[in-house]
């Protein structure tokens, strides 16, 4: 979709499950499979309890913002092309401390480009949604729901 | 067993510049050769060898070309920002452990040009962490540092005038320094707060210089050192650090992300220290990005949470204020080697003949990348 962007490898075994799902619109969050804590981005042993067992637990993908970046030139020429844009990163509502970086869209066709640092704040609500950017990956990005 | 049990006896420097012809591996000589020439020790004495992981020039060009004799010591500090102070405090390990007697590290670096970044490497598919953040358009380490700097602003309320005087100060120091790439250029606060941004609230003047040379240091064990050409600086205490759950660069995954690496290092630090915080005379701070600065002040002990901003902006930061900070100009107005000049800075400074000299300095601290896994050293004349 983008000409020259870095994608990331969808057929790692540690993190396909994600991919997968994203690939369906889906939002899943690795979670333990003997003590349940969640984890992102995705590790092959629970933190806490050492476990390999892992699940995946479907999540509503609301958050909010916990900090935003805005960068501009000079870039790589993928994301030059679409300055000015935003990168989000989202705090799960369902757990605050999962945070997912994904580009801010707007607009009924979810376009990226066009948003400056005065659109968004910390602390307003996201929905999260998959676009497709290749055949074999959908990437997270934030929907922005209303100013605070 | 380590505290004072090592000492800087050397330190070698080439011309910086944007762009220079020489290779890194011809500079890393230039640079080793003028270290022990600075120290009055023989290529041949050298048997330890310590670098940064992403140094690119191998140990055994190094050593068969400087002309060293059998080598006992050979390691590598992780990453770059936060590397160097974790190679010098390997070195100083390895010879107070008595495993090595004279040691060498250096950082050889030719990023003036635009493809040497490494943010121009990107790769087309992304296998490791950066997965999560680089396709989303976090390309470059001033967007990983936008983030947590806009979530400081939001906690703290940090003004961008009080972040200007990281950059102010630190030019201020490179206008006394003729090495310095920006010796000739002065920086006002309006110039500041009318620059570009690259990624806000982050603008040009919060960014280190793109930049090539080399830097390289000579250690030894204290009771050799006095027999050196230059006074020696001894190394008083040393730690690394990587908190909790840190991930690198993007560190936005802790329970407290604010709470960097350099917490961690700063504690174990000062546990090994007879010298706290307030017998800092003068400090070099990591500064490949203007908040790390203020960010280091905190996690060091100079300030409370949140007080960094306001600390600066009283002047602190200047000849004169309570901490000198960076006092050659640093990442931001003397040369980008990854810190490495901060280290030879601190030397100068313990020696007294820096060019901006800081009166009776007889302590310093070193500091190596906020976020990032990093390391620190206390150094006393």
């Amino acid at each position: 979709m983008i000409e020259g962007m870095p994608l990331p490898a969808t057929d790692d075994p540690l993190d396909r499950e994600f991919w997968s799902k994203a690939r369906d619109g889906k939002l899943v969050v690795q979670a333990c499979g003997d003590c349940g804590t969640s984890r992102f981005p995705p590790r092959p042993m629970c933190p806490h309890c050492q476990s390999e067992n892992v699940t995946w637990r479907d999540d509503p993908g609301t958050a909010t913002i916990w900090s935003f970046a805005t960068p501009r030139p000079p870039l790589l020429p993928a994301f030059e092309a679409i300055t000015p844009y935003i990168t989000v990163i989202g705090a799960l509502d369902s757990d605050p401390m999962i945070r997912i970086a994904g580009m801010a869209v707007t607009g009924a066709d979810d376009a990226f480009t066009g948003l400056t640092a005065e659109d968004v704040e910390i602390g307003q609500p996201l929905t999260i949604h998959f676009q497709t950017v290749s055949p074999d990956c959908a990437l997270p990005v934030w929907r922005l729901g209303p100013r605070i | 067993m380590f505290k004072d049990k090592t000492a800087i006896v050397g330190i070698g420097e080439t011309t910086f510049a944007k762009n220079l012809e020489e290779s890194e591996f011809q500079l890393a000589c230039r640079a080793i050769k003028a270290a022990l020439d600075d120290a009055g020790i023989a290529p041949g004495e050298v048997d330890a060898l310590s670098c940064y992981t992403y140094e690119e020039t191998p140990e055994f060009e190094v050593a068969r070309s400087v002309g060293m004799g059998d080598v006992h010591y050979l390691s590598q500090s992780p990453h770059g920002g936060g590397a160097g102070c974790g190679a010098i405090g390997h070195l100083a390990l390895s010879i107070a452990a008595g495993i090595a007697n004279v040691g060498v590290v250096w950082r050889s670096r030719k990023r003036g040009s635009p493809t040497k970044r490494l943010w121009a490497g990107v790769n087309s598919v992304v296998t490791d962490h950066w997965k999560w953040t680089r396709p989303q358009g976090l390309v470059r380490p001033v967007d990983e540092v936008a983030v947590l700097t806009r979530r400081y602003m939001h906690e703290y309320g940090l003004k961008r005038e009080e972040l200007a005087e990281v950059a102010l100060a630190m030019r201020k120091f490179a206008r006394n320094n003729p090495k310095a790439l920006m010796h000739a250029r002065a920086l006002t606060l309006d110039q500041y707060m009318e620059a570009r941004m690259i990624s806000d609230p982050l603008c040009l003047f919060d960014n280190c210089l793109e930049s090539d040379g080399a830097i390289a240091l000579v250690l030894t064990r204290s009771d050799r050192a006095t027999d050196c050409a230059k006074p020696p600086v001894y190394i008083h205490a040393f730690s690394q650090g990587m908190t909790a759950q840190h991930q690198l660069m993007t560190d936005y995954h802790s329970a407290d992300p604010l709470r960097s690496s350099s917490w961690a290092c700063a504690e174990n630090l000062w546990r090994q220290s007879d010298i706290g915080p307030a017998d800092i005379d003068v400090a070099q701070l990591y500064d490949a990005f203007a908040p790390l600065v203020l960010f280091s002040l905190e996690a060091y002990g100079f300030c409370g949470r949140g007080e960094a901003g306001a600390f600066a902006a009283e002047g602190n930061l200047r000849a004169g204020g309570k901490l000198p900070v960076n006092t050659s100009g640093g990442s931001l107005s003397e040369i980008y080697l990854h810190g490495m000049n901060l280290a030879t800075e601190a030397v100068k400074q313990l020696r007294g003949d820096a060019l901006t000299q800081i009166e009776g300095a007889s302590t310093c601290l070193v500091t190596s990348c906020d976020t990032t896994p990093n390391g620190a050293l206390v150094l006393r004349n």
